[in-house]
């Protein structure tokens, strides 16, 4: 049992020194092209496409906080267990996620090439890979600025209370926070892996819309599994649709407070591997 | 003497059926502080040695030497080193020159301020004023400040006035002299042969991938064009082309249907004898010329190419 314990902590602290370095790395390749990352973030701001995302986003997400809100207050067999389970169990959810993520990612790299932008920058003391990761980057953080509005509905699906005690604010949670916040990782990561899927396939092309549905097809890879996953009952068919299925690690895991690391491996790697694809993409530009 | 740019022996292969031999076992020097002008047709194999000496492509053999080091060991420092203004830069259109200018500086650890680089290029005035707002001309000197802003040492700048009006032309010679004064080096590539006699101390003329002639403006066209140019046009039958070569002082000649174009170091010992040369064969002169012989002469008696018959094709 010591020994088991032992393997344990050093494939945790291996896995930590690993994260770290490489999460260290990323961050200085990024500190130099915070320009660029500056850049592509405000650039969102200028186009319509991302508010029209945005408006759809929030209004998808208002429509289904209010349903979930009507089984928290309904009472007997209606009522819910937990309501970030119902609020993202949506298809309506994972079509606006699964299309969301292709138009934020599309104009990255395609844009640049049709319109030859890319080739000034690719002249430029940045390196390939701080390219690629400020660009990245920079619609990650169009994507968390996506959720933050969903912020607010917190303080009701976490039934939060402010009672004052001798004239002091007393905050509680009638609810258990886990579900919450890894929830929100969850949606962190998935995002991460759809977009990095994304930017990699804009770096292949050189049409937006070409871009776009190449990405929206590679998404339903990871939605589909859940409609296969239903149809099995256990055994190795159905741990590969749950492995490959976003919806039900969300049903499953994230929704419930749980942090299951196969779908956090598989976010990660498929994002890194997206990336690094994109990298490959971009140094095959210098080798034509 | 410094060499901003060495490379010997460089070839470049480009994969097809059959393979495209862009480069062959081209040789290459550039002093510092000096302008040097890359001439050849369409084809010919600059670009593709353009791009190997700026990192962007890797060359299947030879050896370079870019501000004495090496892409394949110090790519990073020679980035930050070298400057590059592309034949048609494109650059976002919603962005504004300061902003556009302020990107490409925070690429640099060091380097000129964004308002240094848009005064060398005199767009002052135009600081806030959006890309798509911009024309051609202050669109290319737009990119000229982009790859000026890092303060280069070497620039490269590859046809940078193709496209562009006269008066945006001169703009953008004016700026390449304001450099070549900083004791910045250039390295260009043109199509247009006044330009690189204007500009450039050193030229090589470069064809079928190899150099095929190097020196200043001055030596080469003494060497491949005499130094004044007769040009007649007859009627008639024309005369062989050896007579004209026989003629006092001719040091080249071409002969084309009911033309000659004769290069002669002494045009009042050739002028004279071509006159009495057409007159003997039976010819009616209909035209004559003469003129200082240029850049675009040598390039015709080396390459037998027009340069901007080439570039139109």
């Amino acid at each position: 049992m010591q020994q088991e314990w032992s393997i344990g902590l050093a494939i945790m602290i291996v896995a930590g020194l690993a994260s770290l370095t490489l999460l260290s790395g990323f961050a200085c390749s990024l500190w130099g092209a915070r320009s660029l990352l500056h850049k592509e973030f405000f650039s969102y701001f200028l186009s319509p496409i991302a508010y029209a995302v945005l408006v759809v986003f929030l209004g998808v997400h208002g429509w289904l906080v209010a349903n979930t809100l009507d089984l928290l207050q309904a009472s007997g067999p209606r009522g819910v267990e937990w309501p970030l389970q119902h609020w993202l169990a949506s298809p309506v959810f994972w079509l606006v996620f699964l299309a969301a993520c292709p138009l934020l990612t599309m104009r990255t790299f395609a844009e640049e090439k049709a319109s030859g932008t890319l080739e000034m920058l690719m002249t430029s003391p940045l390196s390939d890979w701080q390219i690629v990761l400020a660009k990245y980057a920079g619609c990650l953080l169009f994507y968390v600025v996506l959720w933050l509005p969903t912020l607010v509905y917190l303080p009701v699906l976490g039934g939060l209370e402010l009672t004052w005690t001798k004239a002091l604010p007393q905050i509680t949670m009638s609810t258990d926070p886990a579900p919450i916040l890894t929830t929100y990782l969850g949606l962190f990561l998935a995002g991460a892996m759809f977009l990095a899927m994304g930017v990699c396939v804009s770096s292949m092309v050189r049409d937006q819309l070409v871009a776009a549905q190449a990405t929206l097809a590679l998404g339903v890879l990871f939605l589909a599994g859940s409609f296969a996953a239903n149809a099995m009952d256990g055994g190795a068919g159905y741990q590969l649709a749950y492995y490959m299925s976003v919806p039900l690690h969300f049903d499953r895991a994230f929704t419930r407070g749980v942090i299951d690391l196969r779908p956090v491996t598989l976010y990660v790697s498929v994002a890194l591997f997206s990336l690094f694809l994109t990298v490959r993409s971009l140094e095959s530009r210098r080798y034509a | 003497m410094e060499l901003a740019i060495s490379c010997r022996n460089l070839c470049k292969t480009y994969p097809g059926k059959p393979p495209v031999v862009a480069v062959k076992n081209l040789n290459l020097e550039v002093r510092s502080g000096s302008c040097f002008g890359l001439l050849g047709p369409n084809g010919a194999g600059k670009t593709t040695t353009l791009e190997i000496l700026e990192g962007i492509i890797t060359p299947d053999s030879g050896d370079v030497q870019v501000l004495g080091r090496s892409w394949l060991t110090d790519a990073k420092w020679l980035r930050s080193r070298i400057g590059i203004a592309l034949q048609e830069t494109k650059l976002s259109e919603r962005q504004t020159v300061g902003e556009t200018v302020t990107l490409f500086r925070s690429f640099y650890d060091r380097g000129m301020s964004p308002e240094e680089a848009i005064a060398l290029v005199s767009l002052e005035g135009k600081t806030h004023a959006r890309l798509s707002n911009l024309s051609g001309g202050q669109k290319q000197r737009v990119a000229l400040a982009c790859s000026l802003v890092g303060d280069p040492d070497l620039l490269f700048l590859d046809e940078p006035t193709t496209g562009l009006d006269p008066q945006s032309r001169r703009q953008v010679w004016d700026i390449a002299r304001s450099l070549i004064d900083r004791g910045k080096t250039i390295l260009l590539t043109t199509h247009y042969m006044d330009e690189a006699e204007q500009l450039c101390t050193q030229v090589a003329v470069v064809d079928h991938g190899a150099t095929i002639a190097t020196g200043s403006p001055r030596d080469l066209i003494r060497a491949h064009g005499g130094d004044h140019r007769i040009e007649a046009q007859f009627s008639g039958v024309a005369p062989q082309l050896d007579a004209f070569l026989a003629l006092p002082g001719a040091v080249t000649a071409r002969v084309e249907a009911d033309q000659v174009w004769c290069g002669t170091e002494s045009p009042h010992a050739t002028l004279p004898a071509l006159l009495k040369l057409l007159e003997v064969q039976g010819c009616t002169l209909i035209g004559l010329g003469t003129r200082a012989a240029t850049l675009e002469d040598v390039f015709v008696n080396l390459t037998g190419r027009h340069l901007r018959e080439e570039s139109m094709r």
